[in-house]
């Protein structure tokens, strides 16, 4: 034996030996190793010796030497599974009470999840449907103005085929342009409210699948005219509609069918139920230009990565093919399909096209996903704080010899359980509950969307991500009691379950507060929005619309209309009141060139102001004199006045020019919104009505009085002096109410989602309370007989609970705060913050807690104490 | 009669441990083994094997002596039971038996035979 010292084996491999191995082997292997370490050392040198080692360590790692095999206890937990669904469900009917509650509070928050997700992907979906979906994009303009840009989905009809014969990349291009038709059809008048003017090159692009005739040649012939089903119905019965003929009210036109398109689904953007080719309309492709813009244009790229590359050539194009004024002001750019429906809120887009915001997306999926914390909060917090009940039989079990991780999977499993049932019951309120939300989101969803593969995965890893995060907490405490303690009966809450119960409860409430105080603020500001004066009457107004043939006989009809003792004025203009849209460029016109302005303008008659009972602030209005001509005449407004920096009596009689239309200024208007009361009041001009064109809408005002009788007189003037076209009228102040819908949405949204966190949470403290009464009856026995009265004890139980909610109240206000100021801002007339709706949001939630703890602290403080002691 | 199954190297390790008789530690059946047959057994091979043995009631095993080489650790001496001397009677007895059976098999006759 040599005396010197050799060199220990390798540290590393040593460790990780003494890490696998278990216990009882680890000394004696290691022995071994060593033994034959030393002896090779001897034979063959350290070097051998190190690496022989370092095999060996590898060699013993085998299951006979592993630390704490699991497979054992794995195959057990299968061979139990049947003892502990017995066990689960025996322990779900003893306490039917509870398990309902949780089970409810799951459910609704499953349930409110589903729908969300319905939403969502119905959302995300939209235009999929096409083939060509990534290689498709839409033009929009960019005008850039001295007030900033504006950006329009409205494009001239120059641009789609000037694209589509500039560059290779842009296969093809088509310009769309929403409308509507008088049909006469075996002497009977029909409006169609749903055509679409498309290029010949649309089924080229999108796929709108053809069910009779060919794709290519549809829109080919000008006079051709293409139907979905529902109309070759209503038109033809069962006949084949291809090859026959429709006519026209408003002009002596036939168009022939050529085609059968299916219909569109319900996730486009684009709604149609009449297809007419582009070329069909001679005014809209004869002179091709940078202006007017009045139509959509769409482009099929050769693939989805050349769009960049072709937005930047454009701006040259525009150059090269307008003049240097035009590329200064005008710009295009190249939006991809997948934004066109959620990403577009920055546009100015056209009536007939759908779209939404991605906001909506993001908010609902936020909200949804709140309201499933607090249920699983719920959900924790009875179950914890019912662990007490548990506590013997996991005592027990201990004893018996089950190990932790097996208690441990026994309550997540419990857990899952009451997750799987309340899945089922989520999809029973779903069902319920899907009519109100389709009306609540104005969608169609069915449940039906739901078996998609795609969305079912989602939902189910929702599912087991809820039920793991409820359970998780739960199982682990419960596993953890220590079954001396547990049996002899000395065991009482860890002071830390308790703050986080309390925390969790807090929470709750706080997100229920946000919530409220949420809901009155959107319902305060809708009021005020729509109660806001307006400037002008929008009472009893209404607007019929006046086409080609009907301007023939305009005049008499206005007269007629004029004489009957119902109606107060009416007036012909271009656009109703609430929809001025117009752009035009407005300057003065004097020897130095002043720059321009952006102004929304439109052309009425002499009777405008005394109908929608506007004030002159200066000057005077139109005559019938100069009110068609011959000459231009102008009325601006307040706002107007002051951005060209003239006081109201400076203004009049000054020379403008208004895009191409020069004359005077002969008065000046109040302000009134003509748009959305989210934007400030701008500039606005109005003008005599000389162009034909501009004869749109006839505003005929009524005295109040019975709407059904003035709607039949009305009528029947209306059928004598233009037969031709069905009597149609909208009142001014509905399509006012309308413009105001998606606030109406987000009000909806708001309650509802307050109601639902409300409800789950009260679900949760009900729950609770009933638990904590149920622990302290002895206590409250006890306490009745020394002499507490019932108030006393009253104001013990429900102490704990309201001081929690003060906190969560006094906690939520800033936050409300905070959200509502951001949400409000975005209005440019808003109301502020009220402080008197923090009282409003208190007393509810205040409401809501004595409802909730008050059945059962009342029960028990009335309770008879010989019941509570008699096992005493 | 039933007996429990014993394999192969299961067995070569058991008729090792009677060999050594009171001195059959890891490193010793080791060495012997290697000797005898010529090629080494796996450290973690062995081990398992042996743990085998004594799950099966072949074997029993007592801590024994430690030494400086082994940094202070201690042997585990195995020994055979009477369980484990009958599996290995009981498998020689049928090797034999059917050893015997096979006609013309023998050292002296090597030549194949119609195979």
């Amino acid at each position: 034996m040599s005396t010197s010292n050799p060199p220990n084996p390798p540290m590393w491999a040593e460790r990780f030996f003494l890490w696998y191995c278990k216990d009882s082997e680890a000394d004696m292997l290691l022995g071994d190793m060593y033994e034959m370490y030393y002896e090779r050392v001897e034979e063959k040198g350290v070097k051998k010796a190190r690496w022989r080692f370092i095999r060996d360590v590898f060699s013993a790692c085998r299951p006979f030497a592993w630390k704490h095999v699991q497979l054992p206890s794995y195959l057990n937990e299968l061979a139990m599974f049947s003892h502990y669904l017995k066990i689960g469900w025996r322990n779900l009917m003893h306490h039917k009470g509870f398990s309902t509650i949780n089970i409810l509070g799951l459910a609704l928050g499953l349930a409110c999840c589903l729908l969300m997700f319905l939403y969502v992907q119905f959302e995300l979906s939209f235009d999929g449907f096409h083939d060509k979906y990534d290689r498709i994009v839409r033009v929009t303009s960019v005008f850039h103005t001295d007030a900033g840009d504006q950006n329009l989905t409205y494009t001239p009809n120059i641009i789609a085929p000037l694209l589509a014969r500039t560059y290779p990349e842009v296969e093809k291009g088509c310009r769309v342009m929403p409308s509507k038709m008088l049909i006469s059809h075996n002497g009977m008048s029909f409006k169609e409210n749903h055509v679409l003017y498309a290029d010949s090159t649309f089924f080229d692009i999108f796929s709108f699948k053809v069910l009779k005739g060919s794709p290519s040649q549809a829109l080919k012939d000008p006079s051709s005219i293409v139907l979905t089903p529902p109309l070759a119905k209503k038109y033809f019965g069962v006949e084949d509609p291809i090859g026959k003929f429709l006519y026209s009210s408003t002009d002596s036109n036939a168009y022939r069918v050529s085609a059968v398109v299916e219909q569109v689904p319900r996730n486009s953007h684009m709604h149609f139920e009449i297809l007419r080719p582009f070329h069909g309309e001679k005014w809209m492709v004869s002179n091709e230009g940078f202006f007017p813009a009045n139509y959509q244009s769409y482009a099929l790229l050769s693939e989805a990565g050349v769009r960049e590359k072709v937005e930047g050539q454009l701006p040259d194009l525009i150059l090269k093919h307008s003049d240097e004024e035009t590329a200064s002001f005008l710009d295009f750019q190249l939006q991809p399909l997948e934004a066109v429906y959620l990403r577009s809120t920055h546009l100015e887009q056209e009536e007939g096209i759908r779209v939404s915001d991605i906001q909506y997306v993001y908010i609902l999926g936020g909200l949804a996903f709140l309201i499933l914390l607090i249920a699983c909060i719920n959900y924790i917090n009875l179950t914890t704080s019912r662990s007490i009940d548990r506590a013997k039989e996991v005592g027990l079990r201990k004893v018996i010899g089950a190990q932790r991780p097996q208690l441990f999977n026994q309550f997540l499993g419990e857990t899952v359980m009451v997750a799987v049932l309340a899945s089922a019951l989520a999809l029973i309120i779903a069902y319920l509950g899907l009519p109100y939300f389709n009306e609540l989101t104005q969608r169609e969803l069915t449940l039906g969307d739901l078996l998609r593969p795609a969305f079912f995965k989602l939902f189910l890893g929702v599912f087991l991500s809820a039920s793991i995060l409820a359970g998780l907490y739960p199982a682990l405490i419960l596993s953890n009691f220590q079954p001396i303690r547990v049996l002899k009966g000395r065991f009482g809450h860890s002071s830390g379950g308790t703050l986080l119960r309390k925390g969790l409860v807090v929470s709750q409430f706080v997100i229920s507060t946000c919530l409220i105080i949420g809901a009155i603020v959107v319902q305060q500001q809708l009021h005020y929005i729509q109660s806001r004066k307006l400037g002008f009457d929008k009472e009893h107004t209404l607007i019929l619309p006046v086409d080609g043939k009907v301007r023939q006989n305009l005049s008499t009809l206005t007269q007629r209309l004029e004489q009957n003792p119902q109606v107060k004025s009416a007036s012909v203009c271009t656009n109703p009141p609430h929809l001025i849209k117009g752009g035009y460029d407005f300057k003065e016109n004097t020897v130095e060139e002043k720059p321009g302005k952006s102004v929304t303008a439109m052309a009425v008659d002499h009777n405008f102001l005394e109908t929608l009972s506007l004030k002159l602030v200066a000057g005077r209005n139109f005559t019938p004199a100069n009110s068609e001509g011959p000459g231009y005449a102008f009325l601006i407004n307040e706002k107007l006045a002051e951005g060209m920096g003239w006081d109201e009596t400076e203004a009049l009689g000054k020379e403008v020019d208004l895009h191409g239309r020069e004359g005077k200024v002969l008065g000046v208007i109040n302000d009134f919104h003509f748009a959305s009361m989210e934007e400030t009041i701008g500039p606005l001009v109005l003008y005599n009505t000389v162009e034909d064109w501009t004869k749109q809408q006839l505003l005929v005002k009524v005295l109040p009085g019975d709407v059904a009788l003035q709607l039949q007189g009305l009528r029947n003037i209306w059928d004598e002096e233009v037969p031709h076209r069905p009597f149609e009228y909208q009142f001014l102040d509905q399509a006012f109410a309308r413009m105001y819908e998606t606030q109406e949405k987000n009000r909806k949204i708001a309650y509802t989602f307050a109601g639902l966190a409300l409800f789950i949470a009260a679900l949760g403290l009900f729950g609770l309370a009933s638990h904590t009464v149920m622990q302290r009856t002895k206590e409250i026995g006890i306490r009745k007989i020394i002499g507490a009265s019932i108030p006393s004890i009253l104001l013990l139980l429900s102490k704990e609970y309201l001081k929690l909610i003060g906190i969560a109240f006094v906690l939520g206000i800033p936050l409300a705060f905070v959200l509502s100021q951001r949400w409000l801002e975005g209005f440019a007339y808003h109301i502020s913050f009220n402080w008197t709706w923090m009282l409003v949001a208190l007393s509810v939630l205040l409401l809501i807690s004595i409802l909730s703890i008050g059945y059962q602290t009342m029960r028990a403080a009335t309770s008879n104490p010989v019941e509570a002691l008699k096992y005493e | 009669m039933k007996h429990t199954q014993l394999g192969a190297f299961e067995e070569l390790v058991l008729l090792t441990i009677g060999v050594l008789q009171g001195d059959a530690y890891g490193v010793a059946i080791k060495k012997e083994i290697a000797e005898q047959t010529g090629r080494m057994p796996s450290i973690g091979a062995l081990h398992s094997a042996l743990s085998r043995l004594e799950k099966k009631g072949f074997i029993d095993s007592h801590e024994g002596g430690a030494t400086k080489e082994r940094g202070g650790r201690r042997k585990r001496y195995y020994v055979m039971t009477g369980a484990g001397n009958k599996a290995l009677v009981l498998s020689k007895e049928l090797r034999n038996g059917l050893f015997d059976r096979i006609p013309g098999i023998s050292l002296d006759n090597l030549s194949i035979r119609g195979i």
